[in-house]
């Protein structure tokens, strides 16, 4: 009845962890990038193609399709490394977590060999298609509908809140090929869609923090090949629960305010103010246990276990701390949050705050996190 | 999900059986008498690599069951003691923690003897005790406050600092509520699933799903921390496990009366003798504030450029043991 996260340390990949942190010092010394609250949201072409040339980028791809074959743990401290520094990982960030990895698994050959070589050089991006103006946490309702034609099918209907959609090479689109019988999760594809088709049109929204890297994806008869169809038609639901295990276990789903928690000490290190010190300390233990557990999970996956409900209960966990991150610096220090600010920690601060009430709402509510835990402890 | 499956967990499980008798500061000598007869009171001893995880699986099952005998105190006296070369045969001793005052000594009215660590050597004292003040806490265990003997009968050298002494006691105590977390989401689980109000199970309500996946999130979070302390024994990773163990406990004491409701409130349900225990050992051994302090105070010292390459290594964590421990033997 218990979880359990048992955390393997004994292996630890020290050279690669040395090597990620040896590429990111550069690119801080030479000031290609500043670190940045949230920060995988955050899309950088050059970087992410300086990243891939490192071959940080599709590590877990198979050496044929351009990856270096390595394991889930190596991704996971890259991962951690990049997130740690705040760095500018959003061009690559889904099609290298999820979306290379679905197509790796469910992709027809052709798919794979045009697809996957382009992700792990950093000069594709992916996005996900999968919410609408109707479906959000009830996903299986989404209604982007696929009339089959000669060769394919063709789409229509509207995708949202697909990140950077405007500048991504593909979507992969969950749209309705079959009937909802016996219920509505039935009759579901996950399809690969090319931005670059005919009737595809991405209209970016702006949000909260100015930023506009959110979009609208207006789908009008867009054909997509048989051979771009990911598993089989009517598979859709199943493949996109394993899709969102991936999802939602990576250390970026307690890392998104990292690096206010590292300014924030920067701050008080040898100060003598107690109160912030413990407040610190108390962030510390949550930091470790939440790397343990996410650690844990990265263990599971490569063990080829399915730790769907151990991930979304780690990251309802995960994305409380990145909120109660922000309270406890606020609280600790005083400076008021500035997005514009030209002291580091008062724009992360800032950057974090704005983009904080997306923690708990991004792939999976924290309720519906929550909804599949308990589902789990109630099973018989 | 799993469990602990190994023979120490399964010998502990069979050995610890919820507690039926209402009164907590009755020492179960029926209990005590089968805990040694297993060994378990040295499962701390043996010298091997598994020793602290399998000290950890012990404890875990004392504090599920609610066990009226002292076993963190008692694993940490037998550790204690080997570690002084003494054959501690199977008295009931209890240690005093971290503060070194004849105060609040946990079971010390039903000891036979006490250890203490003071200035590089291990002492004994024996028993009976006189007590200045009868104590307990929350959970009704014993918390005494002794007149401090004149002398020990019983002095040897030993390598223990009190800081890593400390580190034990929070470790061993982080595990028992672990123990008694995993335990009250058992018994919440149990009783949403058979209580019925509104024609259906409350289980089935999003209010009462919510609570159960918050308790157990928390009750994970607490258990991941001591599983790694435990894997690496250092005292950093003990004071964290026991800073986030002791956090956890508001959350998931608040979550699981309100889904046991009125029933939970009373004696007759299984939920109060443990939640009580934890309300209780959340405090001992070092609360949370007590730790975060020394953790936050041993980053911020000021000789540390970045927080991530230490919090990223278990060895860079235990490479700070020796100055978290400052901050306890001042």
């Amino acid at each position: 009845m218990q979880f359990r996260f048992d955390l393997d340390t004994s292996k630890q990949h020290p050279e690669l962890r040395a090597s990620v942190r040896a590429f990111l010092d550069e690119e801080r010394s030479k000031g290609r990038f500043v670190p940045r609250a949230n920060c995988w949201i955050h899309y950088d072409k050059d970087f992410t193609r300086r990243a891939a040339e490192h071959g940080f980028v599709g590590l877990t791809f198979p050496k044929e399709y351009g990856g270096r074959g390595g394991s889930n743990l190596e991704r996971y401290i890259v991962c951690e490394e990049m997130l740690a520094a705040g760095a500018p990982v959003g061009m690559h960030w889904i099609g290298d977590r999820q979306s290379g990895p679905q197509i790796l698994r469910h992709g027809s050959e052709r798919a794979k060999r045009q697809i996957l070589p382009e992700v792990a050089a950093g000069r594709c991006c992916i996005g996900i298609g999968m919410s609408e103006p109707g479906a959000g946490s009830d996903l299986a309702s989404v209604r982007s509908k696929a009339v089959k034609v000669e060769g394919g099918w063709r789409i229509t209907g509207t995708k949202l809140w697909t990140s950077h959609a405007h500048r991504a090479d593909y979507i992969i689109a969950l749209v309705r090929t079959g009937e909802p019988v016996p219920q509505k999760h039935a009759g579901l594809s996950q399809v690969i869609i090319d931005m670059r088709s005919e009737g595809v049109k991405a209209s970016p929204i702006e949000d909260m923090t100015g930023g506009r890297d959110f979009n609208e994806v207006a789908l009008e008869d867009v054909f997509v090949p048989d051979d771009f169809v990911l598993g089989e038609p009517g598979s859709g639901w199943k493949l996109v629960t394993g899709e969102l295990a991936y999802e939602r276990s990576g250390p970026e789903r307690f890392m998104s305010s990292y690096p206010v928690l590292e300014a924030m000490f920067a701050r008080i290190g040898g100060g003598s103010d107690v109160v912030a010190k413990t407040a610190l300390g108390r962030l510390v233990t949550h930091a470790v246990s939440l790397r343990t557990m996410s650690g844990a999970i990265a263990g599971m996956l490569e063990q080829g276990r399915s730790p769907d409900v151990e991930a979304a209960l780690v990251k309802d966990l995960g994305a409380g701390f990145e909120k109660e991150t922000l309270e406890t610096a606020r609280q600790a220090i005083d400076c008021p949050p500035d997005i514009a600010s030209t002291d580091p920690y008062s724009r992360l601060l800032g950057e974090g705050l704005l983009a904080a009430p997306s923690y708990t709402l991004r792939g999976g509510t924290r309720e519906i996190l929550r909804s599949i835990v308990a589902k789990q402890l109630t099973r018989r | 999900m799993n469990t602990d499956s190994n023979p120490i967990a399964d010998l502990a499980g069979k050995l610890f059986q919820p507690s039926i008798h209402p009164a907590a500061d009755h020492f179960d000598v029926n209990l005590w008498r089968d805990f040694c007869a297993t060994g378990l009171d040295q499962v701390a001893c043996t010298g091997e690599d598994s020793a602290l995880l399998d000290a950890v699986a012990t404890l875990k099952a004392a504090g599920s069951a609610g066990a009226r005998i002292p076993v963190a105190e008692i694993i940490a006296a037998r550790w204690l003691e080997t570690k002084a070369g003494w054959d501690s045969g199977s008295d009931m001793v209890t240690v005093l923690s971290g503060d070194d005052s004849w105060d609040r000594v946990s079971w010390g009215r039903d000891a036979a003897a006490v250890l203490r660590i003071a200035d590089g050597t291990l002492q004994r004292f024996d028993g009976p005790f006189d007590i200045v003040q009868t104590c307990a806490n929350l959970a009704g265990e014993p918390r005494d406050r002794l007149a401090a003997p004149s002398a020990p009968q019983r002095t040897a050298p030993v390598e223990v600092t009190p800081a890593q002494l400390a580190g034990r006691l929070a470790l061993f105590k982080a595990a028992m509520m672990v123990g008694a977390m995993d335990r009250i989401l058992q018994i919440c689980v149990e009783h949403a699933e058979t209580r019925v109000q509104f024609d259906r199970k409350i289980s089935q309500f999003q209010a009462v799903q919510q609570m159960l996946a918050i308790l157990a999130g928390h009750s994970a979070a607490a258990g991941a921390a001591v599983q790694l302390a435990a894997t690496d024994g250092s005292l950093m990773m003990a004071a964290i496990a026991k800073s986030r163990a002791s956090e956890a406990v508001a959350i998931v004491t608040d979550a699981a009366h309100q889904v046991c409701g009125a029933m939970g409130y009373t004696v007759e349900f299984p939920l109060e003798r443990l939640t009580k225990r934890l309300w209780s050992w959340r405090e001992e051994a070092g609360n949370e504030r007590y730790w975060n302090r020394r953790i936050g105070e041993t980053f911020a010292a000021g000789d540390l450029p970045a927080l991530w390459p230490v919090i990223s290594s278990v060895a860079e964590l235990a490479g700070l043991d020796d100055r978290i421990a400052m901050g306890i033997d001042a």
